[in-house]
């Protein structure tokens, strides 16, 4: 009883002291993040943190809470009248870019047609409805070659974000103001923010095992004090692609029987599915060769692997896994802008690629995604028809004949063998129980607009300036 | 069986609450009859109570609140034209500002004593015409240990001679700032300031009607806010041999602020300035606007008061004087304009970025003031330089309930009168009037749902009249 009475005393206490300063919401403070290293400030969201990363520095033109409601910073008004197909967006008043150069309905129109231009599933998606787009005024038209009431769900997609289409300029909450390469990047409240001038005075993202950062990504059930877990909602699988074809069977096993080998040695969760275990009605069973029969093969081939920089992370883990083996491989790292230059001027044989699934969305638009993003010269007639197919029993809102559809794709990119899964990362974030206002959207990311430090009192912050050095190392 | 026990325990907490309620103040009633049925027959009484002693068992806290209870009642009596000059009450002695005393004519001694289980109050009156005491009267009331000890844990303003709320009326969210003011033809205009809007409201058969509205076109730069801060000013200015209205807007989403007048029955934009204005003062004789600079966005004023003259309906840019004071949340000048014409500059009240209470001499000197209890309450207002209301944010489990604060703030005094706690979250507090009452206006959030009902609501002292 005494127990219990005292929980209650310090569940109450808890309650009081987070309760203090409550009234006014305090503006300061630098909240220390932990994420991968972006290659430039170029908007490419090939992974997870990416996403997270590049959505300090650029503003979605709308989001998609994980309760269904949808908002934007941006317009002040929006409606899709579906009599004429066409949906209007009016630019709020008065807002600016970083520098503070006017944001116009032009820069609404040019990123619009950037996103549509990427070979994102769903850029192409929009592609596919999309007539025309004008601008009136602070006014943005779309036209739609056909009736879609979820056209404003679709906009919520996030790489969907306003460009100024000059590099160095930013829609987002901060923008950079120094970079320590390989260690951090600090950034710093864009006071012309569409959102709202952010509580926080700055942002530090950093590169390396800090110890502790106020946000972090890590495996699920990590259990650190003083943070609260969110589980991200999404999955992040990595494929061995063969984008070109032109590879035989036995190299393309050996390769992937190594790289298998790799991901077990850092810890990732193998995967034999296209998209997650629990989901999938169809399972890859790829049989690895012998360590023998890899170093055979692999040792007369001379292969060149394409990395995506956003796994950049496992570059020196690499390294040292191939040296350990004996083996030589070419490893170069490329940015997404950079894959598709690539891949129009030289041959690209083998590459090493990520993508990002949220958990909430359906399998056949995993399979689509798959298909649309990862097939490459291998996008053929054959794939339009079955995913034509798809859209079709989708449309019958039958199940059973639908994960039908989903088992026939999944056999025929298994047949064609242009993509084996590898591993599979699973994340949470971690908060720091003194970061408030931190809410996760139904894409599974963080949304940092209301995430605010709780306000240091009068004698914290006297402390904190008689010892900066004791401050700065977290500890 | 506990259960039982429980209930019996709350049944006599509220029988000896009520019965302690009735007994201190039966005692204030008593003796304020006294005086004021002595004065009765008197014309022209000037008097104060200047001398308070208290022999009593009670404590300090209780000491104060049966004065708060007698000065109460001493001014609702309109005739006799009561002062209170307590500067404080401290280690069973008053503190009164003897400064005036020449302005009085008749000098009021309070003590309390304890005569068994009774509390007893003895009272005398001293005219200085006479030079000699006229009135001497002992009244007592019952006054167990019970009682005391429930008095000592209680803590709240008296309804009836306190300040209470008016009335409550709905109000849009994002209300910046809320101002009334007396036309001089008597009727009384109303003016909300929305970060886009001006609405001007009259009062018609009791209730508030619009009157008026106009849009604020802010231009660049502009910076987006999570939440909207504001001020309005609104003041009669005479100038060129006219007296007309001017109206100032600023907030934190833009470095320049709006000064319009009214003429022709349109409202004249007529400056900008690149400080949020908060009052019109004087100061050496000089009228001057003075306010301060938001940080950009943020929900708080910079470090620096900021003071241009207005000189003849005109502002002076180039003679802005410039006054270091920390960052704060809210501000008020406290003027004199009780007695004259003039807003002339006594005092000046604020809260900090750390929610603590600053207080500054008209010369701009902060001098050190001790609460006795830590607030963190981030607004606050003065009223004519007679009352202080200060907002404390509760700490209650459901976290919806503030407390107002009344000070005294006449004559150099910094008295916690009043308190009250109120249903809602208080967001900012305006002096003004209501028909003819004087008292605060606060912009109240209420959280009923997700997001809040919003309210303002007048309060004021019953005997408090513009």
């Amino acid at each position: 009883m005494i127990m219990r009475n005292g929980a209650k005393i310090t569940v109450i206490i808890a309650a009081l002291v987070t309760m203090i300063f409550a009234i006014k919401p305090y503006y300061g403070g630098e909240v220390t993040i932990r994420l991968n290293e972006p290659a430039n400030f170029v908007f490419t969201p090939s992974d997870y943190s990416n996403l997270v990363f590049y959505s300090l520095l650029y503003e979605n033109f709308f989001y998609l809470k994980s309760n269904g409601e949808i908002f934007s910073n941006i317009f002040s008004y929006y409606k899709y009248d579906k009599t004429v197909r066409t949906l209007v967006l009016e630019l709020k008043k008065n807002l600016s870019f970083s520098n503070g150069d006017p944001i116009e309905a032009k820069s609404v129109r040019l990123s619009l047609k950037l996103f549509l231009d990427m070979k994102l599933e769903t850029s192409l998606r929009l592609g596919g409805i999309v007539k025309n787009i004008r601008t009136e005024g602070n006014r943005i038209i779309v036209e739609l070659m056909y009736d879609n009431p979820d056209i404003i769900s679709l906009l919520t997609t996030p790489e969907l974000v306003l460009l100024s289409g000059t590099d160095g300029i930013f829609s987002g909450m901060f923008y950079p103001v120094e970079w320590g390469e390989n260690r951090y990047i600090k950034l710093a409240p864009n006071k012309f923010y569409p959102g709202g001038r952010t509580y926080l005075d700055a942002v530090k993202v950093v590169f390396y095992d800090y110890y502790y950062p106020d946000i972090f990504l890590s495996k699920p059930g990590l259990i650190e004090s003083g943070f609260r877990e969110f589980e991200a909602g999404v999955y992040q699988n990595i494929y061995l692609g063969f984008p070109h074809g032109k590879v035989g069977t036995n190299t393309r096993i050996a390769l992937y029987s190594l790289l298998r080998e790799f991901a077990v040695s850092i810890e990732g969760a193998p995967l034999n599915v296209l998209t997650s275990e629990e989901e999938s009605p169809v399972t890859l069973n790829i049989k690895s060769f012998s360590n023998w029969k890899v170093r055979s093969i692999l040792r007369r081939s001379r292969i060149t692997l394409y990395i995506l920089s956003s796994l950049k992370e496992i570059e020196e883990r690499l390294a040292e896994f191939l040296t350990r083996k004996h083996l030589r491989l070419e490893t170069i790292y490329l940015s997404d802008n950079e894959l598709t230059h690539f891949m129009n001027n030289i041959q690209i044989n083998y590459l090493l690629m990520v993508k990002v699934f949220n958990k909430r969305m359906p399998i056949d638009e995993k399979i689509k995604k798959i298909i649309r993003e990862m097939s490459f010269s291998r996008f053929n007639e054959t794939y339009l028809k079955l995913l034509n197919e798809l859209e079709e029993v989708k449309f019958l809102k039958n199940e059973e004949l639908l994960i039908n559809q989903v088992t026939k794709l999944v056999e025929k990119i298994g047949n064609d063998g242009f993509l084996l899964p590898l591993y599979q990362n699973r994340y949470s974030l971690y908060i720091n129980k003194k970061v408030k206002g931190v809410e996760v959207d139904y894409y599974g990311r963080p949304l940092f607009q209301r995430m605010r430090m709780e306000a240091e009192t009068g004698a914290q912050k006297q402390r904190v300036e008689q010892s900066p050095e004791q401050n700065e190392s977290g500890i | 069986m506990k259960r039982y026990f429980f209930v019996g325990c709350i049944f006599l907490f509220v029988v000896s609450a009520i019965g302690y309620a009735n007994g201190i103040e039966t005692l204030a009633l008593k003796a304020s009859k006294g005086i004021l049925n002595y004065f009765d027959s008197k014309n022209n009484v000037r008097t104060s109570i200047v001398k308070f002693d208290n022999f009593s068992d009670v404590s300090d806290l209780t000491a104060q609140k049966y004065y708060q209870l007698l000065v109460a009642n001493l001014e609702t009596h309109p005739p006799v034209k009561f002062t209170d000059l307590m500067i404080n009450f401290h280690k069973k002695r008053g503190k009164f500002n003897l400064n005036r005393i020449d302005r009085l004519n008749y000098l009021i001694y309070i003590k309390l004593i304890k005569n068994r289980d009774k509390l007893g109050t003895g009272t005398a009156i001293f005219s200085r015409s006479l030079d000699k005491i006229v009135y001497i009267k002992y009244f007592e009331v019952d006054f167990s240990a019970g009682d005391r000890d429930l008095y000592e844990t209680r803590d709240y303003g008296f309804k009836s001679t306190g300040f209470s709320r008016q009335i409550e009326i709905d109000a849009d969210k994002n209300l910046l700032d809320f101002k009334s003011i007396i036309n001089p033809d008597g009727t009384y205009r109303y003016f909300f300031y929305y970060p886009e809007q001006i609405e001007i409201f009259k009062i018609e058969n009791n209730l508030f009607k619009k009157y008026f509205s106009f849009k604020l076109e802010w231009g660049r730069p502009y910076y987006p806010v999570m939440d909207y801060e504001g001020r309005l000013s609104l003041f009669y200015f005479d100038g060129n041999g006219d007296s007309r209205l001017y109206l100032t807007v600023g907030g934190n989403f833009s470095p320049h602020s709006k000064v319009f007048y009214f003429q022709d029955n349109q409202w004249r934009e007529t400056d900008t300035i690149d400080f949020v204005p908060i009052k019109l003062i004087q100061l050496n004789g000089i009228d001057y606007l003075a306010g301060a600079r938001y940080d950009e966005g943020k929900n708080y004023f910079k470090g620096k008061l900021l003071l241009i003259p207005f000189l003849s309906g005109a502002l002076q840019q180039e003679n802005l004087l410039e006054k270091q004071v920390p960052p704060f949340y809210s501000l008020d000048f406290s003027t004199n304009n009780q007695h004259q014409q003039e807003p002339m500059l006594e005092t000046i009240h604020l809260i900090d970025t750390d929610y603590n209470y600053r207080f500054f001499a008209g010369d701009f000197e902060e001098r050190i003031v001790v609460h006795e209890k830590k607030k963190h309450g981030s607004s606050l207002a003065a009223l004519d330089g007679q009352w202080l209301a200060v907002s404390d944010y509760s700490f209650t489990i459901n976290n919806n309930n503030d407390t107002l604060y009344f000070y005294k703030i006449e004559e150099g005094s910094n008295r916690l009168v009043y308190e009250n706690r109120m249903n809602g979250q208080v967001i900012f507090i305006s002096p003004g009037t209501w028909k003819s009452r004087k008292g605060f206006w606060i912009y109240v959030k209420k959280m009923k749902n997700e997001h809040g009902d919003y309210h303002l609501q007048f309060w004021s002292k019953n005997n408090d009249n513009a």
